[in-house]
């Protein structure tokens, strides 16, 4: 039977682990970045990996978040027109649609989608690098796997979201215009009223939410991937992992970033 | 450094409470083929991937040549690679590059040739190992000895000083088996290089190696010729060569 001290210490010692282990993988999370930020900027630059790093988090990504902003566009504007109508402030619709769209649903609602794309491919594919040695491999040849692997995935997600995000700021006013207008909102109000009330900077820090988000997301498949154990199963439990903090992690920093830049 | 000898000395390894090497002490002979053999488990991989920096000792050294390696840092163990290949068990070829592109990485990732001139030491390479029509293919489009036979085309490129196999005939049938002893073989004429080969396949280890050496319980219990390995009257030498289930190695040890 349990002593009266294993039961009442047992519990703390579990928390005690778990945040060792916690503290033990923020510490590796960075360093990891450090060094792939480190490996972007000094040279050799291996241009054709990271285009091919861009290629892949940005231009595959184009279908997903048009049709993510298009329709988050239009249907924020079906709510908003709804609660606005009763004070007769309909005016107001298109100045609230793009400003929720490049503060905020633009900048999280891209990241997200590319997170469950992009993300979780990185964090498979380095995984199943990791499982089949090819990562030892790469440093067996004296290469560093972390500038040849994940240095050009970080800088592929810190250009690429801010360029979706905008296509998704863009496509989200568009669905709006587009529910506004044939819920009876006059059209020149419509974008009259953006051009009064969003400022350069509301489209600029979501931009800049976006880069954040982008680091946020590719380093964190890479590092999931990277340090994948236990063969197949390690390299789904990485995967679904990776996308999960990713998602927790953008949705904090989101808020904090809000709380200071708005 | 020319082909050469490699030095280790009181290496320990354990991960948490399991002790897997107790105190290696191990001379590979330079321009010779160096049989590393033991039971499944018993410390082989884990003392390869010491070798190549993979992993850290807990104590001990580990000499190349004048050079002792164990405990230093990246940017010495990235100088010493350089100099060193490692054939993975499995060919550790990158999926997603073609073959062609997998032998002409290591030239191309330290710019010792340009692009077009790796891709022709690449084919040339392969055409010496009668693959040249796989240039183009992905790996998973060939067979388990044609990625064995492009991984050590991709080992060789850099023609390095020191190679070792990582159980290279395992998993392959008799015939691919040879084909892979006729490669080491190979490897050492050609290159000159220190050849170490970390293997359970008896057979080839009698016939292959200049040198024998095995680990049992995390120790090497004799480095010696072949021929003084066959005569051993150590009873878990002389099981290990019957593949006995019976003896001082218990079955599921």
């Amino acid at each position: 039977m349990a002593s009266p001290h294993s039961i009442l210490l047992t519990p703390i010692a579990k928390v005690g682990s778990k945040t060792l282990g916690s503290l033990y993988h923020l510490g590796n999370y960075s360093l990891l970045v450090a060094r792939a930020l480190v490996g972007a900027v000094v040279p050799p630059w291996r241009v054709r990996g990271i285009l091919r790093q861009m290629e892949m988090v940005g231009v595959d990504s184009i279908f997903v978040v048009i049709l993510t902003g298009l329709f988050t566009g239009g249907v924020f504007t079906l709510q908003v027109i709804y609660g606005f109508r009763m004070f007769q402030a309909e005016s107001l619709v298109g100045p609230t649609v793009a400003l929720g769209m490049c503060r905020e649903l633009g900048p999280v609602l891209t990241a997200l989608m590319v997170t469950g794309r992009v993300g979780s491919s990185m964090a498979a594919e380095l995984g199943a690098m990791r499982v089949t040695e090819q990562i030892d491999a790469l440093t067996v040849m004296a290469a560093d796997p972390i500038k040849y692997l994940i240095s050009p995935r970080i800088v592929a997600g810190l250009v690429m979201l801010p360029l979706l995000t905008a296509i998704a700021d863009f496509t989200g006013i568009l669905g709006g215009y587009v529910v506004a207008v044939a819920k009876g909102v006059d059209a020149g109000q419509f974008i009259a009223r953006i051009q009064e009330h969003v400022a350069v900077m509301d489209i600029v820090n979501g931009l800049i939410k976006s880069a954040v988000f982008g680091v946020i997301l590719s380093s964190v498949g890479c590092y999931k991937g990277f340090y994948t154990r236990g063969g197949a199963e390690g390299v789904g439990r990485a995967t679904t992992s990776a996308v999960v903090i990713s998602y927790v992690t953008i949705l904090v920093s989101d808020f904090l970033m809000t709380a200071i830049m708005f | 450094m020319s082909a050469p000898t490699v030095t280790i000395k009181d290496l320990n390894k354990s991960f948490g409470q399991t002790q897997v090497l107790n105190g290696i002490d191990l001379v590979i002979q330079a321009a010779r083929i160096n049989f590393i053999i033991g039971q499944s488990g018993g410390g082989k991989s884990v003392l390869l991937k010491l070798l190549v920096g993979l992993l850290e000792p807990d104590r001990g050294e580990i000499w190349y040549g004048h050079q002792q390696m164990a405990g230093q840092p990246l940017k010495e163990w990235r100088r010493m690679r350089l100099k060193m290949a490692l054939l993975f068990q499995e060919g550790a070829l990158f999926d997603s590059m073609s073959v062609g592109e997998n032998v002409a990485f290591p030239l191309w990732v330290h710019n010792r040739a340009g692009s077009a001139l790796a891709s022709q030491i690449a084919r040339d390479r392969l055409k010496e190992l009668e693959l040249a029509s796989a240039f183009d293919h992905r790996p998973s489009d060939l067979s388990a000895g044609e990625r064995k036979r492009v991984a050590l085309a991709r080992a060789l490129i850099m023609e390095p000083e020191i190679l070792f196999f990582d159980e290279p005939t395992t998993g392959l049938d008799p015939l691919l088996s040879e084909q892979v002893d006729e490669l080491i073989l190979l490897t050492l004429e050609r290159t000159g290089a220190t050849v170490v080969v970390v293997s359970h396949d008896i057979p080839a280890t009698l016939r292959l190696a200049h040198n024998v050496s095995m680990i049992f319980d995390g120790r090497i219990i004799l480095s010696a010729p072949p021929d003084d390995f066959r005569r051993s009257g150590n009873p878990v030498i002389k099981q290990f060569l019957a593949g006995d289930a019976d003896g001082p190695m218990g079955f599921l040890d």
